[in-house]
């Protein structure tokens, strides 16, 4: 399969499974990834750019050492890397009053996601707070959420490899987005998290047309009770849909870029 | 919901009727060309080959282009059709004054049926645009492809006008310069304008789908959407005002660099590729592709050659018809049908069915051996009617139409079947 910086880390794992040991050995940051439980939280929401990123390398050494067992790297990747990587986080060190600290790492190592109860904590923290959230590693997805929520974010490393995330809400950032588009992404991400470890990853971007609808078609039928089907897609299968609904499936999306899509399909 | 509207395809009762009665004007047309015989070789405004030229524009690739819009506006706009019934309405009127039309061509009856017949045209070309402009403001989707749509179907409301006109002054007498000139705005806008934007719009979208490419660089669609479109400004303008030679020239560059931004995008869309071996529609569609050349050619011959003889201009300007009619358009077209209309069938019968019981690919409705024989004879007959056209030669010219009848019989088997294709139940057989 063709991979680039967008490619998700499930989506390498559904590929070949034996890539986790291959990304396990490019440095001890990605041991995480043969814990079953953060590899459930983490691989679907975690792009080569992003696991990069946690792991404090290159993309180029991450995509060498997929190309070393067969993955095929866009030839794009290849010349465009270069400056992605050096905009290093400033360690901007903001007052820390009216700390809200949240340590996760007991609740990950207790087997559940830490999502919900951070997002609990995110709301009823006012103005003035920073949150601050301890991991063992950088919580790049959270980071991302919150940034596209108005907030500024800074980590700071520590040298026993815990990593302390700040969230502060920036009142000069006024949230770009419109409150539909928003609502969107948040009523995605939510379903998402409610089926995580109950769903089933499928990418139909490299098939050809009709492929998409009857892979996708043939995926539901086989789907077990209370599951969802997650689907990376090119665009919005405007010929699939009417078929959905009439078996009864709710269908929502999240819009990557102008050609990547991707579906959460679930029974009403 | 998050806002996806989930029934925005269209009936198939809207779209399969342009594409047979398309095969059967495609088969028509292959018989007109045969009964024209040696009218094909002479000046090039006679009644016989302006009305095979409207058989092809109209009845053939037009219609075929409607159907195939009307499929595909929920893929390129994100939304449903503004209207159905207006569409079928639309269907009945352009075939009925596509016959109409084409009838007083041949007959040679300007000052009698023309007018009438090109105002009927008129009337069901416009319907069809208000329904594509009323979609296109209902749809959230500006993006390069849908722009190039849009722009086309403006051009063709002012090929329609200026067609109208011409047809008009036949009994009216109001025009100042000669009919020939009128026919050359008229024929460029139409070919240009409404064929060439549209099949770049709509090409943009679906090369890069059925080949499977992803990431490529828009941009040159972008720049070729604004140079083809100031291009054709430029020349159209310029013939109603100044008819400068030379202004036209600058004009018809800009044109070309526009073209060969929107081929460099398909290059790069080709390379790209996922899929490898390229079925019987992507090989029809990527020798279209390739014969954009030969107008390219030929135009500039036009241009920058002066002291031609008439009798040559004739055939070179009738070759260079040609060249976009059946080079470009119509090579698209059969290769397009290939890949779309099995689609649609295949969709509106198995779409039950799928994911529950073993269903058939939908190019599995069409014969692949006859699609095969197809392409064989259609090259034939492009080599035919080219090499005849150039060098005068008869024999050619008929060896080129019979093939030609030939490709349409053979279009119109596969188009059938594909059409009055039965429900197959892999589990029962």
């Amino acid at each position: 399969m063709v991979v680039n910086r967008k490619t998700r880390i499930s989506t390498l794992i559904a590929e070949d499974y034996t890539v986790i040991d291959i990304i396990a050995s490019i440095n001890k940051h990605f041991k995480k990834l043969k814990n079953p439980v953060l590899r459930r939280v983490l691989a679907p929401r975690v792009t080569i750019e992003d696991a990069a990123k946690i792991g404090g390398v290159t993309i180029n050494v991450f995509l060498k050492k997929l190309a070393e067992v067969g993955f095929e790297i866009e030839p794009s990747e290849l010349e465009n890397f270069k400056n992605i990587n050096e905009e290093k986080i400033t360690y901007t060190h903001m007052n820390k009053e009216n700390l809200v600290c949240l340590d996760v790492r007991p609740i990950i190592s207790g087997g559940s996601d830490p999502f919900k109860e951070i997002m609990a904590v995110v709301k009823k923290l006012d103005n003035n707070q920073t949150l601050e959230i301890i991991n063992s590693f950088e919580p790049i997805p959270l980071i991302n959420k919150l940034k596209r929520q108005g907030y500024k974010t800074w980590t700071e490393k520590s040298e026993d490899g815990i990593v302390h995330s700040f969230f502060k809400r920036d009142k000069n950032i006024t949230v770009e987005k419109n409150e539909e588009e928003e609502n969107i992404i948040m009523d995605f991400d939510e379903k998402y998290k409610e089926f995580v470890g109950k769903l089933k990853q499928i990418d139909v971007r490299h098939l050809e047309m009709p492929e998409p609808m009857t892979t996708i078609l043939e995926e539901l039928e086989l789907l077990h009770k209370g599951h969802a089907l997650f689907v990376e897609h090119k665009k919005v299968p405007q010929f699939l849909l009417p078929e959905l609904k009439s078996r009864g499936f709710e269908i929502l999306y999240n819009k990557k870029t102008e050609d990547h899509l991707q579906l959460l399909i679930f029974k009403a | 919901m998050n806002g996806l509207q989930t029934n925005n395809a269209p009936h198939s009762s809207v779209v399969i009727p342009h594409f047979i009665f398309g095969g059967l004007s495609f088969l028509i047309l292959s018989v007109l060309i045969i009964l024209a015989d040696n009218n094909v070789l002479e000046a090039y405004f006679n009644s016989k080959i302006i009305a095979i030229t409207h058989m092809a524009v109209l009845g053939w690739a037009t219609m075929i282009v409607f159907g195939a819009l009307y499929q595909l506006i929920p893929v390129v706009f994100e939304t449903s059709l503004y209207s159905e019934k207006l569409a079928k309405f639309t269907f009945w009127a352009s075939a009925l004054s596509v016959m109409y039309l084409t009838y007083s061509f041949w007959i040679g009856a300007f000052i009698t049926h023309l007018i009438y017949a090109s105002a009927c045209m008129f009337f069901s070309l416009f319907l069809f645009i208000t329904n594509v402009i009323l979609s296109y403001n209902k749809s959230e989707i500006k993006n390069i492809s849908s722009k190039f749509i849009v722009a086309s179907v403006f051009w063709l409301t002012i090929t329609e006008l200026v067609g109208t006109l011409i047809a008009f002054n036949f009994k009216f007498n109001f025009f100042s310069e000669i009919h020939l000139h009128y026919l050359k705005i008229h024929a460029s806008l139409g070919l240009v304008g409404w064929f060439l934007l549209l099949i770049i719009g709509v090409g943009s979208t679906l090369i890069p789908m059925f080949l499977i490419s992803h990431q490529l660089n828009k941009n040159k669609l972008k720049i070729s959407f604004y140079l083809i479109n100031t291009g054709l400004l430029g020349v159209v303008l310029n013939w109603f005002v100044f008819n400068n030679s030379n202004i036209t020239l600058l004009f018809w560059l800009l044109i070309v660099a526009g073209i060969f931004s929107f081929v460099s995008f398909i290059y790069d869309s080709y390379k790209k590729r996922i899929r490898k071996k390229l079925d019987i529609g992507m090989r029809y569609t990527m020798l279209a592709i390739a014969f954009i050349l030969l107008p390219i050619i030929v135009s500039l011959v036009l241009l920058v050659v002066f002291n031609i003889e008439y009798e040559l201009l004739f055939r070179i300007t009738t070759f260079y018809g040609f060249s976009i009619i059946f080079g470009f358009i119509t090579t698209m077209i059969l290769g397009q049908t290939y890949k779309t209309l099995p689609f649609i069938v295949w969709l509106e019968k198995y779409k039950n069915l799928v994911g529950k019981t073993k269903t058939p690919l939908p190019r599995e409705l069409y014969s692949e051996n006859i699609a095969n024989f197809q392409f064989y004879f259609y090259i034939i007959c492009v080599l035919g009617l080219s090499i005849g056209l150039i060098i005068k030669n008869f024999t050619a010219i008929r060896i080129g139409s019979f093939s030609l009848l030939i490709v349409a019989v053979l279009y119109n088997v596969n188009v059938l079947k594909i059409v009055f294709h039965k429900i197959k139940n892999k589990e029962n057989e």
